[in-house]
């Protein structure tokens, strides 16, 4: 019995080992969600996603379980109307940062499960070729001033 | 020497106010004469696509949130912002309500002086956007702004008018679709008239600078 016990630890070692080397995490950051009417039945996430590694990273689905489903989706302009595309796969260039900001990319949020109100930390799990990432949204007010934070950019 | 005080301020009062009433009726006609002079033409730069004849509006068969009819009477008077969207829009539409609120929150009292210009919310999924989601839904960004819908062909009615586009995606495995639209807002003139374009992306100090420039241009 204590031979099985030490024999699953170190697998579990064994299997953290593995995917830290394979290849490495993406990194989440200023994920936020705009509070919208409570009778919208679909919200918005943004966020910025950054692949550290020398490898491109596949995001193959988002989940939470605050939604019924989440989807990537981006807003194009296409023939004088703005259209949303379904992204079943999104890939993260090595080195890169994609962001998912207002008129672009964006979570479409579908059925929320339950209400949420302004400052609710929501979860949510990226599901990836370099496993899964785990990340917390933050509800704020529904203002265009939401968009600005404190990430820097090159202007 | 007291008398010839008194009698000096018994001739100057008259004086006085003769010279304020000139100040006064001067300063008026400044205002009512030079304003209308001032915006004898559009800036070049306008950020809007202005309509120079207007294009008028009818037919309308809509109802709005408050489950009153809609037709082009209720454009009178007043300048309408009018945007098309549907509830269920998770990116442009909420971002364009809030283009909507925002420039409604920096109009000068002047632009926003009796009667106040309407914000419309055109919901064009009639299917899934009952009126009282409308209202719930338009309300939440400001409680001034009104909801409309209607059957889609009277919907069409307005569109085509207005050169606004919107079409159905097919439903996914779930029944869930979404809706493609014109992200512009259209400018309403009092006489009812289609009277300017603002395309997205929308930059709200643009809109208010605009929308101003257009209404004193209009009263002018």
């Amino acid at each position: 019995m204590k031979l099985l016990h030490r024999a699953c630890i170190v697998s579990l070692f064994a299997i953290f080992a593995t995917t830290v080397h394979a290849s490495e995490s993406l990194q989440v950051s200023d994920a936020w969600i705009p509070e919208a009417p409570p009778v919208a039945s679909v919200m918005a996430g943004y966020l910025a996603i950054h692949n550290p590694g020398a490898q491109d990273v596949t995001i193959s689905a988002v989940r939470s379980a605050d939604f019924a489903s989440v989807e990537m989706h981006e807003t194009r302009m296409q023939d004088g109307m703005a259209r949303m595309v379904r992204q079943d796969k999104l890939v993260i260039p090595a080195g890169k940062t994609v962001m998912f900001e207002r008129g672009g990319l964006h979570l479409m949020l579908m059925q929320p499960q339950r209400s949420f109100r302004m400052g609710d930390r929501i979860r949510f799990e990226l599901v990836t070729s370099a496993g899964a990432v785990t990340f917390s949204a933050v509800v704020k007010a529904a203002s265009l001033d939401g968009d600005k934070h404190d990430h820097h950019h090159h202007h | 020497m007291s008398t010839d005080t008194s009698k000096r301020k018994a001739i100057n009062w008259p004086l006085v106010i003769l010279g304020l009433a000139v100040m006064v009726a001067g300063a008026v006609v400044a205002h009512f004469a030079l304003e209308p002079r001032q915006s004898a033409s559009l800036p070049e730069d306008l950020q809007a696509t202005y309509l120079p004849q207007g294009k008028p509006i009818s037919g309308l068969q809509l109802q709005d949130h408050n489950q009153a009819p809609f037709n082009e009477s209720r454009f009178k008077d007043k300048w309408s912002f009018l945007f098309f969207g549907f509830t269920n829009c998770p990116d442009v539409c909420p971002t364009t309500m809030l283009v909507m609120k925002s420039v409604w929150d920096k109009l000068p009292e002047a632009a926003r002086q009796a009667p106040a210009p309407e914000m419309i919310f055109v919901s064009v999924d009639p299917q899934r956007d009952s009126l009282d989601k409308l209202k719930q839904y338009v309300t939440y960004y400001h409680p001034a702004f009104l909801g409309i819908t209607g059957e889609l062909d009277q919907i069409d009615t307005l569109t085509r008018q207005l050169g606004v586009l919107y079409g159905f995606e097919d439903p996914n495995a779930e029944g869930n679709y979404t809706v493609n639209h014109s992200s512009q807002i259209i400018l309403v003139d009092p006489q009812g008239n289609m009277r300017a374009v603002f395309s997205a992306p929308h930059v709200t100090d643009e809109i208010v600078k605009s929308f101003i420039a257009i209404r004193n241009y209009y009263n002018g």
